[in-house]
């Protein structure tokens, strides 16, 4: 049996862990959305992230201004992705691979990306201090249990983040640009949507939330150059389970994917984090186009 | 308001459009009659810049507008309502309303609401159903708000693609009523349509077969002419 | 000898040569590059697999790793463990991982694009950690020791053995990949991954194909793994990462999606890039990132599509010039219809109070109509009186809500779309539902049904330059008879309109129905090719094929059709002769309502 103490520090981590997932996976969400295509580096994005603010972290700067530092410069990685590693193939669309080309370049660039990675900060796991605390185990007690600090902070950020989205998505002119892309890219332009410019933005921001994500994850988990697969597969889980257009049912799943991987991590050290990835299987027999569904007309 | 010349386009290898010669004036409504596969979609896609032309020249509001991307003509007034009426099923009424005019260069927020306001007065129907997902519009519905979106884009040229398609007669009849008075306003209106229903309300009218102008004169002249129509429109 | 003949000749004595040079490879090449050419051979074959799998049948698998895992423990397991003989243990291996194919296949069914990108990649992670954490079975890291060696007991020779195993087990998959591309199963799976609802109306058997090719594709994999298990009698966890996923998926892609030769020269290709960036260690991966994103954004279409280009043709051995038929196979267009001639008396196709509802709107309503034998039924009404939903309800691409249809007799309410169309029931499309990379003729081919089984045709495309001759001739001739022959080798892209037209059509007559459903058999064609039209509907019923028909053109409705049905807002408003309906005031209510509109325009004109 768990102890109550127990049972709600899993729960947090859980919910720290999904959270991350579903930064993440927005990322995801929000490219297939417009463009059908997504980064499958979005993990070692998220990597190269975590790297960067621990080395300006260690450096001694402060952590808000790290923070901007590696955001922008995810930005700009994001843009570049989009503009030499997606865009060039769309020449191709029609060709016989041209379909699932965009698979197999920004894996090319995750590569890239990954070497990067292992030539500056070497093969070892490393340990990315606290953002908000003095130590990686400082704990304030909620309903009388101890929860850490940093995975209550990476839970409210999320939250705030996935907010942002939505609001962004559903309440601003790039937003509803974006959406009516994802309805029709033609359409879109006979309503004066910069399609090209709104794709861009639309991976820019992608790496962006690969970036908080990468922020976040470093002082709760090891920081290494082959972490980043992990993610990306946990990630596109998530979008598959929430449905790659349902802006909320990828939040759900991410929040269910990490609560359930940090119970069956408990239960079973050595299998845990299978059980998650076979839920998921499971669901996609019942359910081929994730847990909320994609509204037919949003799928194109 | 717009004028093409000598315009031939198509696809890849195919050629659609033909030495198209066509002129819309400011406060004209003019048909564009053609059936299926006839060439009216791809001429509309080729007007406002989503298929580049081959040869020719079209000028709209005296400039010419070769090279220029659709959503920046989009975005000047030569607004083009495409068939099916396109209207973002997740997105509220309102939401759809204004999706396009967001995108105008110096927009505001004032603005915005009074042109809004103006369509809700021109189609009541949208003002109540304002907050539904326009997905759930019915087809005469979503023709409205396809109609008043565009008209919200300050359009100086409106061009319609079969408005008509799949409405009942009487919305059809509304739809074009609607046209009509708008034109009074001063847009030139282009409207394609296999539908006759069209030269009731058009100045003049075009007929287009296999990717080629065959007939052009007044609409009340084409209406009676029983000859041409069914020689054409078969 | 004719020119056919030589060819099939030229390929066979290609594949000898190919056995011959596998055969020498031990004689003239080091220890170094046996072991490379070994790699090579099992390689290639799950590369083949996916190359099926990915170019023909356009289904994504990011879990191909996962197959050739289980092809290797299975083997290794079986063998070391339990101590079966190799032959029972190796096929016992790729067994199991054609299994789990065919188990992802089923699970991935109803999943498209994405979603099954997901599950499939999902499958390949649980097996990677699966073989990395359940030391018990699999040593994870550790890995297995003492797997025997596929060396037949030698020492000194058994690095050939294994090499002209390996080596054999590849030109047979090559063999059996050019075959596939060069026969039915080719236009079938294109049809299923570039248009689901005309490979469904064709007769095909979706979800059948979709799990047999990725059982087929897991198969490969399950070999290429099951000899890596015994090219070194060690195997560890290490081997079955994502990486080798991504590896054969970069083979398949820089040699050539859906060529038969791409593998083999992208698995080639990938090795020695593989080899040569080993010896850059600290930033192999960089290079290789670099390789992978310079070939997919210089080269797309992989060697083969550079090779074609250098060699200055577009489409090898995909698609073969037709020659013109010997004899004309019948006169008729319905060639034969054994099995499926409509039986009794009765109506050839009935529909009984067939009720469509969507989302908030009733597209039809108790629609009622009986096609009699050997007649052209015509449905005419306004846009959106649900003409198109009838037809899409008949053939089964949209299920009704109520009501019965009966084909000949039977009830086929609930039969698959595929089943019906077995039954006799062909269809064509208002807006045209070609095969966008077929050819023209090869568009005709997929409504021709199969004249034997898999195992015979294989025989005669081994020995014969004209093993589809009969299926080829008769698609040609129904082109010559709507006078399109000489476009038989065009793509659908590259036809006008009205020739597209007619190639839908004449896949639709291919199939040789007992009904067909015509939906706007005319519109956009001009006055000849609508003749044209006119004329092949009327041979066809002549020749006893019933029709049911949608169609604007009053002209045309009424100079075929035998009865007239009219709906109106999803709603049978009236049925009789050409003559009866024409002077029925509530069909004149239903068009005039519209104004003076076209179809009211020509009826006017007409009467």
């Amino acid at each position: 049996m768990i102890s109550a103490t127990n049972f709600v520090q899993l729960l947090f981590s859980g919910l720290a862990m999904g959270a991350i997932y579903a930064l993440t996976a927005k990322g995801l969400f929000i490219a297939h959305l417009a463009t059908a295509r997504m980064n499958f580096g979005q993990g070692e994005f998220l990597m190269i992230a975590a790297y960067l603010s621990m080395a300006l972290i260690l450096a001694g700067i402060p952590v808000a201004v790290s923070a901007v530092v590696v955001i922008a410069v995810m930005g700009a990685l994001g843009w570049a992705l989009e503009r030499f590693a997606l865009r060039p193939l769309d020449r191709f669309r029609s060709l016989a691979g041209g379909q699932y080309s965009w698979v197999l370049t920004t894996m090319g660039v995750a590569l890239i990306i990954q070497n990067v990675a292992t030539l500056v900060w070497g093969k070892s796991s490393q340990y990315s201090p606290p953002l908000f605390s003095e130590s990686r185990s400082n704990v304030i007690k909620v309903f009388g249990v101890g929860v850490f600090v940093e995975e209550l902070v990476v839970i409210v950020t999320a939250l705030v983040v996935v907010a942002f989205f939505y609001w962004f998505l559903f309440r601003t002119r790039q937003g509803r640009g974006i959406q009516a892309i994802a309805f029709n890219p033609e359409a879109a332009t006979l309503l004066g949507v910069d399609v090209r410019r709104t794709v861009t933005l639309v991976f820019v921001l992608a790496a962006v939330l690969a970036g908080i994500s990468g922020i976040l994850v470093g002082p709760i988990v090891t920081v290494q150059p082959h972490m980043g697969l992990v993610f990306t597969v946990k990630a596109f889980a998530v979008a598959s389970l929430g449905g790659f257009a349902n802006p909320l049912g990828v939040l759900v799943g991410a929040l269910i994917f990490g609560i359930t991987e940090s119970f069956s991590n408990y239960f079973n050290s050595k299998f845990g984090d299978l059980i998650p990835l076979i839920i998921v299987l499971v669901l996609l027999v019942i359910k081929p186009s994730g847990l909320f569904g994609e509204a037919k007309a949003d799928v194109r | 308001m717009i004028r093409l010349q000598k315009v031939s386009a198509g696809i890849g290898r195919i050629t659609i459009l033909r030495d198209i010669d066509l002129e819309v004036r400011s406060g004209e409504i003019v048909a564009v009659l053609g059936a299926n596969g006839a060439g009216k979609t791809t001429l509309l896609r080729v007007i406002s810049g989503i298929v580049p032309m081959k040869v020719g020249s079209i000028d709209f509001d005296g400039n010419p507008i070769a090279g220029t991307p659709a959503h920046t003509l989009a975005r000047s007034g030569l607004v083009h309502v495409p068939q099916g009426r396109q209207i973002i099923p997740a997105l509220s009424v309102a939401e759809n309303l204004t999706i396009g005019a967001l995108n105008l260069p110096g927009m505001t927020k004032a603005e915005l609401e009074s042109k809004a306001e103006a369509e809700y007065s021109r189609f009541p129907v949208l003002k109540e159903r304002s907050s539904i997902p326009g997905g759930s519009l019915s087809g005469g519905e979503q023709q409205m708000l396809a109609i008043s979106r565009a008209l919200m884009m300050r359009p100086k040229v409106l061009m319609l693609d079969e408005p008509s398609l799949g409405l009942a007669p009487r919305l059809v009849a509304r739809i074009m009523m609607e046209l009509a008075h708008l034109s009074k306003t001063g847009i030139a209106i282009l409207l394609v349509e296999q539908k006759l229903a069209a030269l009731d309300i058009a100045n003049r009218a075009y007929i287009l077969k296999n990717g080629q102008i065959v007939h052009s004169g007044g609409a009340a002249q084409l209406k009676n002419d029983a000859a041409i129509l069914s020689h054409y429109l078969s | 000898m004719s020119a056919d003949s030589q060819r099939i000749w030229l390929r066979n004595l290609g594949y000898l040569a190919a056995a011959l040079a596998i055969l020498l490879v031990p004689a003239i090449a080091n220890d170094f590059h046996v072991h490379l050419a070994q790699t090579l051979f099992y390689t290639a074959i799950a590369v083949i697999g996916l190359n099926i799998l990915l170019g023909l049948s356009g289904q994504m698998s990011l879990g191909q790793a996962g197959f050739y895992a289980i092809g290797a423990y299975g083997s290794a397991l079986l063998s070391s463990q339990l101590g079966m003989p190799l032959a029972v243990s190796m096929a016992a291996g790729a067994f199991l991982a054609c299994l789990a194919g065919l188990l992802v296949g089923l699970i991935a069914l109803r999943a498209r694009g994405l979603y099954l990108a997901m599950a499939t990649l999902a499958f390949g992670f649980i097996v990677e950690i699966g073989a990395q954490r359940w030391t018990d079975l699999t040593g994870g890291t550790m890995g297995i020791f003492g797997i025997p060696s596929l060396d037949f007991g030698s020492r000194s020779m058994g690095k050939s053995y294994f090499l002209w195993v390996a080596g054999a087990l590849y030109l047979g998959s090559q063999i059996v990949s050019d075959y596939v591309f060069a026969s039915r199963y080719r236009r079938n799976l294109l049809a299923l991954k570039e248009n689901e609802s005309s490979a469904q109306t064709a007769g095909i058997n979706v979800p059948v194909w979709r799990t047999a090719v990725f059982a087929v594709s897991a198969l490969a994999a399950g070999m290429a793994g099951v000899l890596f298990t015994h090219q070194s009698a060690y195997i560890n966890s290490d081997a079955f990462t994502l990486n080798l996923t991504l590896t054969l998926l970069i083979a398949t892609v820089i040699g050539g999606l859906g060529h038969s030769y791409g593998p083999i020269i992208g698995t080639l290709i990938t090795l020695l890039i593989a080899e040569i960036i080993a010896s850059f260690y600290d930033v192999s991966f960089m290079i290789y990132g670099i390789i992978l994103l310079t070939v997919l954004l210089l080269f797309p279409q992989g060697a083969i599509g550079l090779l074609q280009k250098i060699a200055g043709f577009s489409r090898i051995g995909t698609s073969r010039k037709t020659s013109q038929p010997r004899e004309p196979i019948s006169n008729s267009l319905v060639a034969t219809r054994e099995g499926r001639e409509v039986r009794g008396g009765g109506p050839a196709l009935r529909i009984d109070g067939l009720t469509k509802r969507y989302v908030g709107v009733t597209a039809l309503k108790d629609v009622s109509i009986s096609v009699e034998l050997g007649t052209v039924h015509a449905l005419i009404g306004p846009n959106g009186a649900g003409k198109s939903t009838l037809i899409n309800v008949v053939s089964g691409l949209y299920a009704a809500d109520a009501g019965r249809i009966v084909l000949g007799g039977r009830d086929i309410t609930h039969l698959p779309c595929h089943a019906r169309a077995r039954l006799g029931l062909a269809r064509t499309f208002q807006n045209l539902q070609l095969v966008p990379s077929l050819s023209a003729l090869e568009n005709v081919m997929i409504g021709i049904r199969r004249r034997r089984g898999a195992a015979a045709d294989f025989a005669a495309w081994m020995t014969s330059a004209h093993f589809d001759q009969i299926e080829r001739g008769h698609a040609l001739l129904l082109l010559q008879q709507f006078g399109i022959a000489h476009v038989s080798d065009a793509r659908p892209e590259d036809l006008p309109y009205g020739h597209r037209k007619l190639v839908e059509l004449a896949r639709s007559i291919a199939e040789e129905p007992a009904v067909m459903l015509l939906d706007e058999p005319i519109a956009g064609l001009n006055d000849e090719e609508a003749r044209q039209i006119a004329d092949v509907i009327r041979r066809i019923r002549n020749e006893g094929t019933t029709i049911l028909l949608v169609e604007h053109n009053m002209d045309f409705v009424m100079s075929l059709s035998d009865r007239v049905t009219v709906l109106d807002y999803g709603e049978s408003i009236a049925e009789g002769t050409p003559a009866e309906v024409r002077s029925d005031a509530r069909v004149v209510t239903a068009y005039l309502g519209v104004g003076l509109d076209t179809e009211q325009a020509k009826l006017a004109i007409a009467t």
